[in-house]
């Protein structure tokens, strides 16, 4: 395998690695506040990414209104998924927790797919045809663009998780919500607000991951998935983990093509349930 | 719930003599234009088997197995390749499948069990995905396993010549194993193995204080679980469907279609995984001709939105299962009305 190919499979992990990781970001960011594990982020990227494409393709409304209903679908349903399901269920165990998000994310997609269709939705990328040369290939701007804008976010939750009231807020609910809340922390406000954040960042990876793959009813599952593996790999706990486990699985899953052209993912899967094995907690978490 | 009070043979195995005439008569009621049912209960058996396991994995030792498809398939894809590529007569491909996907099931669960239950869970869910990656879209194992097409033309578990004399063999054949395993799981719970499982199920650190072999149990269980699915995975690839075997019976959905089995039935009892399995069975059949009459095609969609839904729901308002919960909101009713 020559150079330009090791840096063209390195380029495209990269890319599709920071839309992992955006998504781990999401499930960072619920675990943060609550403690949960959130499956139904998955769905939150697929309706940013579908909704848009439905309203520019079949609305014919502009890119950039169609972009903001889109990520007005996911932070609602965000925001309700938590008032629905996850508050009457506070205290329950986190496997049922994890047992009601996965049945919230089956109704979406279920709900998604009887009233949007099953066929997938697209829409054209930012600059389209507009390369950069980097080492003598062409690389689509848009792909820059993803890796810009997912770098930009995980330091803006960065320093939103440890710098600002609000970040703060959401970790102490987490660590522990009784003492959180004689701290006059308003907890109540602080888990839909997780979630609607946790949304927009998966709507966010939606939309820019659409014009590269189209979105259909039931793409969010996978990459729901995949950002949870990269999640565990890197740390669910810290937001540079998250990232970094979002990009090695997303190189890992090219070079695994390479081996295998159809199954390349079984090698980001090998990985990660060796790092459960040998590191539970991913690279850069903390001990449970 | 904990019962401590010793059962006389007669009260304990009274509910599986009455299961038993139930399986030999069903087949008489099911004539004619209900002929269907007996295949849809062959297969609906073959998923009790499955759900029994994942039962007391979730009820008794509290994990969970996102991923317990994948059990199901390796023991029809690890039978299926014994008896074909390899020419292993069904006699050894069958328990040699169960045994291999045993061992897979020590080797992830051992260092696992000792951790937090969300580890296991998720080890689960990689197999899972894995294995239905690695089964469907693998170029490399392609001549293996067939990849997505499949593997044609399984040795059919004959019963030197049985199933062909007497179609309805498959289905009893089935169903026997199912009360074979009520049997089995019944005196495991009521022996010492059992009081362990419940007492960890109670308080885990207090049994591991009384001397009881926590992880040690939790494992063996976990392997149980593991193996049950991989029989029903035999059953299916060489009993319910011999001439073809393909990837798309062991998908992602169906691991979750296994865990709302259990929520439906309930996880304390040897009873609940059965009728879990049948109240979904029941579940999609009824959904589907509600869909027909309300003429909706595609209603595997809202199929699927009503499963999700069912689970939340069950999830938030009676965790340990359907079953159970309508059941103790039952004997409150009674209980007042005795009262009175």
């Amino acid at each position: 395998m020559d150079s330009t190919q090791y840096f063209l499979f390195t380029i495209k992990g990269i890319v599709v690695g920071s839309i992992y990781a955006l998504i781990a970001l999401g499930f960072n960011l619920i675990y943060n506040t609550t403690g949960i594990v959130n499956f139904t982020q998955g769905e939150f990227v697929m309706l940013g990414g579908l909704i848009t494409g439905w309203a520019y393709g079949i609305h014919g409304l502009p890119l950039g209104i169609a972009m903001l209903l889109g990520l007005l679908a996911a932070v609602l349903v965000g925001a309700l998924q938590e008032c629905i399901t996850l508050r009457p269920a506070r205290k329950e165990s986190s496997l049922t927790l994890i047992i009601i998000t996965i049945g919230a994310s089956i109704v979406i997609k279920g709900l998604t797919a009887f009233f949007w269709g099953t066929d997938p939705y697209v829409f054209p990328p930012f600059s389209p045809g507009k390369n950069i040369q980097i080492a003598g290939v062409p690389v689509p701007l848009h792909h820059l663009y993803i890796m810009i804008i997912t770098v930009l976010l995980m330091i803006g939750l960065m320093i939103f998780l440890k710098y600002t009231w609000l970040g703060r807020g959401m970790r102490a609910c987490s660590s522990n919500r009784r003492a959180a809340r004689l701290m006059g922390i308003r907890v109540s406000r602080m888990s839909p607000l997780a979630f609607a954040l946790s949304a927009l960042l998966g709507g966010i990876g939606g939309i820019m991951v659409t014009p590269l793959l189209s979105m259909s009813f039931d793409q969010g599952t996978l990459l729901g998935l995949k950002g949870f593996f990269a999640a565990i790999l890197g740390g669910i706990s810290n937001p540079l983990g998250c990232v970094l486990g979002g990009l090695t699985i997303g190189v890992l899953e090219q070079f695994g093509t390479w081996v295998d052209s159809s199954a390349g993912q079984i090698f980001a899967l090998v990985i990660v349930v060796i790092m459960l094995l040998l590191r539970p907690q991913g690279l850069l978490g903390k001990k449970r | 719930m904990i019962r401590i009070k010793p059962k006389t043979y007669l009260q304990l195995y009274r509910p599986h003599f009455f299961f038993l005439v139930a399986v030999l008569l069903i087949p008489l009621v099911c004539r004619g234009r209900f002929g269907y049912l007996i295949n849809l209960l062959s297969l609906t058996g073959i998923y009790c088997i499955i759900v029994t396991g994942l039962t007391l994995l979730m009820g008794f030792t509290g994990q969970i197995s996102l991923g317990h498809a994948a059990f199901y398939g390796m023991g029809a894809y690890f039978s299926a390749i014994l008896s074909t590529r390899l020419g292993f007569p069904l006699i050894l491909s069958i328990p040699g499948a169960i045994l291999l996907t045993g061992l897979l099931a020590y080797v992830i669960g051992r260092p696992l069990l000792k951790l937090h239950e969300i580890y296991l869970a998720l080890a689960t869910l990689c197999v899972g995905v894995g294995f239905y990656e690695l089964v469907s879209k693998s170029q490399t194992l392609r001549p293996i396993t067939g990849g997505a097409g499949g593997l044609f033309d399984i040795p059919a578990l004959g019963l030197f010549g049985l199933v062909d004399r007497f179609p309805l063999s498959r289905f009893y054949l089935i169903w026997f194993i199912i009360v074979i395993i009520a049997v089995w799981f019944t005196n495991l719970l009521e022996s010492d193995v059992g009081r362990s499982l419940r007492a960890i199920h109670t308080d885990e650190r207090a049994a591991e204080a009384c001397g009881i072999p926590v992880n040690s149990l939790k494992v063996r269980v976990f392997m149980l679980s593991a193996m049950l699915g991989a029989l029903g995975g035999c059953l299916y690839a060489h009993i319910y469907s011999p001439s073809y075997l393909g990837p798309e019976e062991f998908e992602m959905m169906f691991s979750v279609h296994l865990v709302l089995m259990v929520v439906l039935g309930g996880m304390g009892s040897v009873w609940g995984g059965i009728a879990g399995a049948v109240l979904l069975a029941v579940l999609h059949e009824g959904l589907f001709l509600i869909g027909e009459k309300l003429g909706i095609h595609n209603s595997s969609m809202i199929e699927q939105a009503v499963f999700g839904a069912i689970l939340v729901f069950i999830m938030i308002f009676s965790p340990r299962g359907l079953v159970p919960g309508l059941a103790g909101t039952f004997r409150k009713v009674f209980r007042r009305k005795k009262a009175a």
